[in-house]
C-alpha cells in the first residue's frame, strides 16, 4: 500500500484516523521519502491554520425566527409542516 | 526585535488556540428523551437542541459565506426550521449530528447555487472566544490569522469549504462526515487533504511565524 508516495494519506493520518499498523507503515515511509515529509509539513500546517477559526455566537434574532413556528401546532400537538 | 517579539507571541496564541478550540468543539450531544420530546412537540426541548448546536451551525454557515452575517443568520432559521418541522421523521437510525450537520450542509449548497454571484463586505464582529487576559495586539494577531483563514476557505470549492468546516467546527470523525456528506471517508480524507494544503500555500506567509517544534 505505501510503496509509492503516501500524500493522499497524510490528513487521515495527522488527524489520528489510520489504523495503529498504517500509522507504522506512514512514518517508515516519511522517514525515507523527503517529497512526502514536505507534503506532511504542508498539511501539517495547513490544519493548524484550520484550528484557528473561532466559534461565533448565533445571534439572538436566529431564535426568534425559530420560536415562532412551535406555537402553530396542529390538532395533534405536532408541529404544522410549511 | 519587535517582529521576534510578535512571532513569539503568535506562537504561543496559535498554542492557547488549539487548546480552546478543542474545548469548544467539545460535543454536546442531545440524548433520546429530547429528541422524543421535540417529535412530540415540547419547545422547550427544542430550545435545548438549539442551544447545543445553534453556534456551531451559525458559525460553519458564517465561515462557508465568507463572514456574511446576514445569510448565516438566515441558514441558522432556515436550519431550525426544517429541524422542526421533519423531526418527526429522525428515527434513530444515524447519530442526530449527522441528520443535523446534512441540513447544514444542504442549506449551505442549496444557497450557494441560488446566489449567482453576490459581493461581501466583511462586517466588523467580536469574537467571543478571546482569552479575556489576551493583549490587545495579542487578540488584533489572532483576529487578523482568522481572518486570513476564513478569506482562503471562503474561495474553495464548496464541498472542499464544507468539509473542512464540518471537520473544524465540530471534530467529526472522517466517518462521520462521510455520512454527512453521502461519500467514502477516503473521499472526505482526499478533500481535507486539498483544503489544508490550500491554506499552506495560500498562507505560506505566515509560516514564519510560527514554531515548528512540536
Amino acid at each position: 500500500m505505501f510503496g509509492k508516495h503516501i500524500i493522499r494519506h497524510l490528513s487521515a493520518y495527522h488527524d489520528g484516523q489510520l489504523s495503529a499498523a498504517e500509522n507504522l507503515r506512514i512514518e517508515a515511509h516519511l522517514e525515507q521519502c523527503g517529497k512526502c515529509r514536505g507534503a506532511y509539513e504542508e498539511i501539517r500546517f495547513g490544519a493548524r491554520l484550520a484550528s484557528s477559526l473561532l466559534m461565533s455566537n448565533a445571534p439572538d434574532a436566529a431564535w426568534r425566527g425559530v420560536y415562532q413556528i412551535p406555537n402553530a401546532r396542529g390538532a395533534d400537538g405536532s408541529p404544522e409542516r410549511r | 526585535m519587535e517582529e521576534a517579539q510578535a512571532f513569539r507571541r503568535l506562537t504561543v496564541e496559535f498554542r492557547q488556540q488549539d487548546a480552546k478550540s478543542r474545548v469548544l468543539m467539545t460535543k454536546h450531544p442531545i440524548d433520546g428523551p429530547t429528541i422524543e420530546a421535540c417529535q412530540r412537540g415540547d419547545s422547550d426541548a427544542f430550545r435545548l437542541v438549539f442551544e447545543a448546536y445553534k453556534d456551531r451551525v451559525y458559525s460553519i454557515a458564517l465561515c462557508f459565506f465568507d463572514g456574511n452575517e446576514a445569510t448565516a443568520k438566515d441558514i441558522t432559521q432556515d436550519v431550525f426550521l426544517k429541524l422542526m418541522i421533519t423531526i418527526s421523521q429522525f428515527q434513530n437510525r444515524s447519530e442526530f449530528s449527522t441528520w443535523l450537520y446534512r441540513l447544514v450542509t444542504n442549506a449551505c449548497l442549496d444557497r450557494k447555487r441560488s446566489l449567482r454571484r453576490f459581493l461581501f463586505f466583511s462586517t466588523t464582529r467580536e469574537l467571543e472566544f478571546l482569552d479575556p487576559r489576551s493583549s490587545l495586539e495579542d487578540k488584533f494577531i489572532q483576529r487578523e490569522l482568522e481572518s486570513s483563514v476564513r478569506k482562503v476557505i471562503a474561495r474553495m470549492k464548496p464541498k472542499l469549504r464544507i468539509t473542512i468546516l464540518l471537520k473544524y467546527f465540530d471534530d467529526l470523525s472522517y466517518e462521520e462526515i462521510a455520512k454527512v456528506l453521502g461519500c467514502s471517508a477516503g473521499t472526505v480524507a482526499s478533500r481535507l487533504n486539498r483544503a489544508h494544503r490550500i491554506l499552506a500555500r495560500k498562507l505560506a506567509h505566515l509560516r514564519g511565524a510560527l514554531a515548528s517544534g512540536e
